[in-house]
């Protein structure tokens, strides 16, 4: 209704103005005053340049607005100076009249209309980060899964010294790590169970897959958990919120829950996982030489810590050589006109000093305005010739996008 | 708090030897040259209209000032030759642009230009002798480019009045009123209908009390909302540029147009029902029926008699 009486309003203004556009005797909305400003005094050009690139003080300028809005000779003229002088695209959204205190500005931010959307919007964030986070705990849990799957197809193959009985009671099993000589030490599951030292977003795994139970007896037996997890006993019973779910209902004692598909990936990237072993067995053997006495606290961490970075570390070095070429293409692309660096994007020639969150004058080449600012920037000509197509350019504070 | 002469003085003096340390090219001009200069422009801008401006805000008004320009400009006033050839050798493009602009065709605008220089140095001689130019009225406050083309702008329309005093004949004035008349009368009645003479005499009557009523309500908005309405409606600048003229962008205009549009309405309202003795639906018939008539101008393919003459049946064009 209100929308439709706004129509109504906006035709009978159009008639109006339509009616009176060329009657200029007419005097419409200055009761009191010439239409074409006779009465009082014209603004000079002074005034009204500063007028038109909103320099004029806040009293200032309400004179000059009561003026322009009765004298329709000032007026065009500000019209064409306004136009002339670039400042038509650098107006920012957020004007001055639109929030002037803070009270306001907040009292908008929390109304009705904005919590109505916001609140299913932050929650809907919220969800997606928790999801986020529960999605790189569990990749992460995966990693070390391999890792430790790895490290104890390595480690079987050295005939361990001292082999505890697993801890199984029935189908729960503890994964508590069990002590051997072998070349990492370990501690038994009374004191894993007692003396916790879980590393940070590693969780407790209940073994429940019967098929890796069937298959790994001899591992269980004679391979102890890998050092740089410290893994809680499941017979605690609790277990993380973002925990994967188990897959079956048997378990096994000392080792870290697996799929079939896991297990698939895992003997698929064997010969990385063995270049990670190798690479912990040197850390962890630097390890020793550093540190010999802090060694048992130390390598659990390490292991766990560094695996996931070992790991990145390809990915990261391709990354550099792919930025490092990208650089090297890159610096084709750049250009210093006028004593300015431009680099190119796309079709696009932007001033290094440029920020994005800058606003920008658009010009047209060829256009008035562009006469104009080249006029009175002529080093800008100079860029706007060496340059082809759309250059975006900082200049004396102002930001001009030439297309 | 409230500046003394002296102390106002005092800040003019300080303003000056700032401004000229500011500028990357002084043409040695004198601080005291300066002083005159920037208390004009105090005057002008800030004095006229808060006569206890602070100190504070004449002086971030002294440091705002274009110091570049206003020294080269004061530097031509002083008859400095360098300057005015890096005066002439800067702006003549600009100047040239400017009067193409204002021009109808390009002899016109080499003619502006040229006399555009006369213009700034001065053709007439002040009392100490020097030229009385129009440079002497540049206070520095915008850029110097953009006062060269408010120059040659308001050079323009004086030039244009005074060709066109010669140049229209009483004959053009005349047929100019008729076409006016003409069409002032065809602007507020539906686009190809034929109405009853009752019909027509009674809806120029609510025709002109509705006029009268908008044109008033207008006269009664703030300066900032009568100016958007104008730039909008009467000078048929778009949305952009009329929030461009009142350095707010376009949204915002848009939303004030939608907040007049809302005043105005109420105002017209109520002054139809309190002065003419309109009731609330006579005037809601009366919107709706002018604004169809002058929508049937825009299309008239869309509107048909039958349609038309419903909508105004019960509307004040015949109950008044």
């Amino acid at each position: 209704m209100k929308k439709a009486n706004n129509n109504e309003m906006d035709l009978v203004l159009r008639g109006l103005a339509k009616s009176r556009r060329d009657d200029s005797s007419l005097n419409i909305g200055s009761s009191s005053r010439d239409n074409n400003g006779e009465s009082e005094t014209h603004l000079d050009a002074d005034e009204l340049n500063s007028f038109a690139e909103g320099l004029v003080p806040d009293a200032a300028r309400v004179r000059y607005v009561e003026h322009l809005a009765d004298c329709l000779n000032c007026r065009q003229l500000v019209v064409s100076l306004t136009q002339s002088s670039g400042i038509l695209s650098a107006i920012p959204i957020a004007d001055k009249q639109s929030g002037p205190g803070f009270w306001r500005r907040m009292t908008a931010m929390f109304s009705p209309q904005v919590l109505r959307y916001a609140a299913p919007v932050l929650v809907l964030t919220a969800l997606l980060a928790i999801g986020l986070l529960a999605w790189r705990q569990q990749r992460n849990q995966d990693f070390v899964a391999q890792q430790q799957a790895s490290t104890r197809e390595t480690y079987s193959a050295q005939p361990p010294t001292i082999a505890e009985p697993a801890n199984t009671t029935g189908n729960e099993t503890s994964l508590a790590p069990q002590t051997t000589t072998g070349p990492i030490s370990r501690t038994d599951s009374a004191t894993a169970s007692n003396n916790p030292r879980p590393v940070q977003g590693e969780v407790a795994r209940t073994q429940t897959d019967t098929g890796m139970l069937a298959a790994a007896p001899a591992a269980r037996d004679d391979v102890a958990a890998p050092p740089p997890v410290v893994l809680e006993p499941s017979a605690s019973g609790t277990k993380p919120f973002f925990s994967p779910e188990p897959k079956a209902s048997a378990s096994e004692p000392g080792r870290t829950v697996f799929s079939d598909l896991k297990k698939t990936e895992a003997s698929k990237e064997e010969q990385p996982v063995d270049r990670l072993v190798v690479q912990r067995e040197r850390d962890e053997s630097a390890l020793k030489r550093g540190n010999e006495n802090e060694y048992q606290v130390a390598a659990p961490k390490v292991g766990a810590a560094s695996g996931p970075r070992r790991a990145e570390a390809p990915m990261t070095e391709s990354r550099a050589r792919a930025a490092k070429g990208k650089k090297d293409s890159d610096s084709d692309e750049v250009r210093s006109v006028s004593g300015k660096r431009f680099r190119r994007e796309g079709n696009v020639w932007v001033d290094s000093s440029y920020a994005s969150s800058r606003a920008t004058i658009n010009v047209s080449r060829g256009s008035e305005q562009f006469r104009a600012l080249v006029a009175d920037e002529p080093e800008i000509r100079a860029i706007a010739n060496q340059l082809a197509g759309e250059v975006i350019v900082v200049w004396k504070g102002k930001t001009y996008r030439i297309r | 708090m409230s500046q003394s002469k002296e102390q106002n003085q005092k800040l003019y003096s300080q303003g000056a030897a700032r401004l000229v340390a500011r500028a990357t090219e002084h043409y040695g001009v004198a601080r005291a040259v300066l002083e005159p200069r920037i208390k004009a422009a105090v005057e002008k801008y800030i004095l006229k209209y808060d006569e206890n401006a602070q100190t504070k805000t004449l002086n971030d008004f002294i440091d705002s000032l274009q110091a570049d320009d206003l020294c080269l400009i004061v530097a031509c006033e002083q008859g400095n030759q360098k300057a005015w050839g890096d005066l002439v050798e800067r702006f003549s493009v600009t100047v040239r642009s400017a009067a193409r602009a204002a021009s109808f065709n390009e002899d016109g605008a080499e003619d502006l230009a040229q006399s555009i220089w006369a213009e700034l140095h001065g053709l007439r001689i002040r009392e100490d002798g020097k030229p009385a130019g129009k440079l002497a009225y540049y206070s520095g406050r915008g850029s110097l480019a953009g006062w060269l083309r408010a120059v040659v702008a308001q050079l323009a329309v004086d030039q244009h009045r005074k060709s066109s005093r010669l140049v229209q004949t009483e004959e053009d004035a005349d047929f100019d009123r008729i076409l006016s008349q003409r069409h002032d009368e065809n602007s507020w009645t539906a686009h190809g209908v034929v109405a009853s003479p009752e019909v027509e005499v009674s809806r120029k009557f609510a025709a002109a009390d509705m006029q009268k009523a908008l044109a008033d309500s207008i006269g009664k908005l703030s300066a900032e909302d009568r100016l958007l309405v104008k730039l909008y409606y009467f000078d048929g600048l778009r949305l952009k540029e009329a929030g461009a003229v009142l350095g707010v962008h376009e949204a915002t205009a848009s939303r004030r147009l939608t907040r007049i549009h809302g005043d105005l309405r109420s105002e017209v309202e109520k002054t139809l029902t309190e002065e003419r003795g309109w009731t609330r639906t006579d005037t809601e018939d009366a919107f709706s029926s002018f604004a169809l008539h002058l929508e049937a101008d825009i299309e008239p393919l869309v509107t048909s008699e039958g349609v038309l003459m419903n909508k105004e049946r019960g509307s004040p064009l015949k109950s008044s």
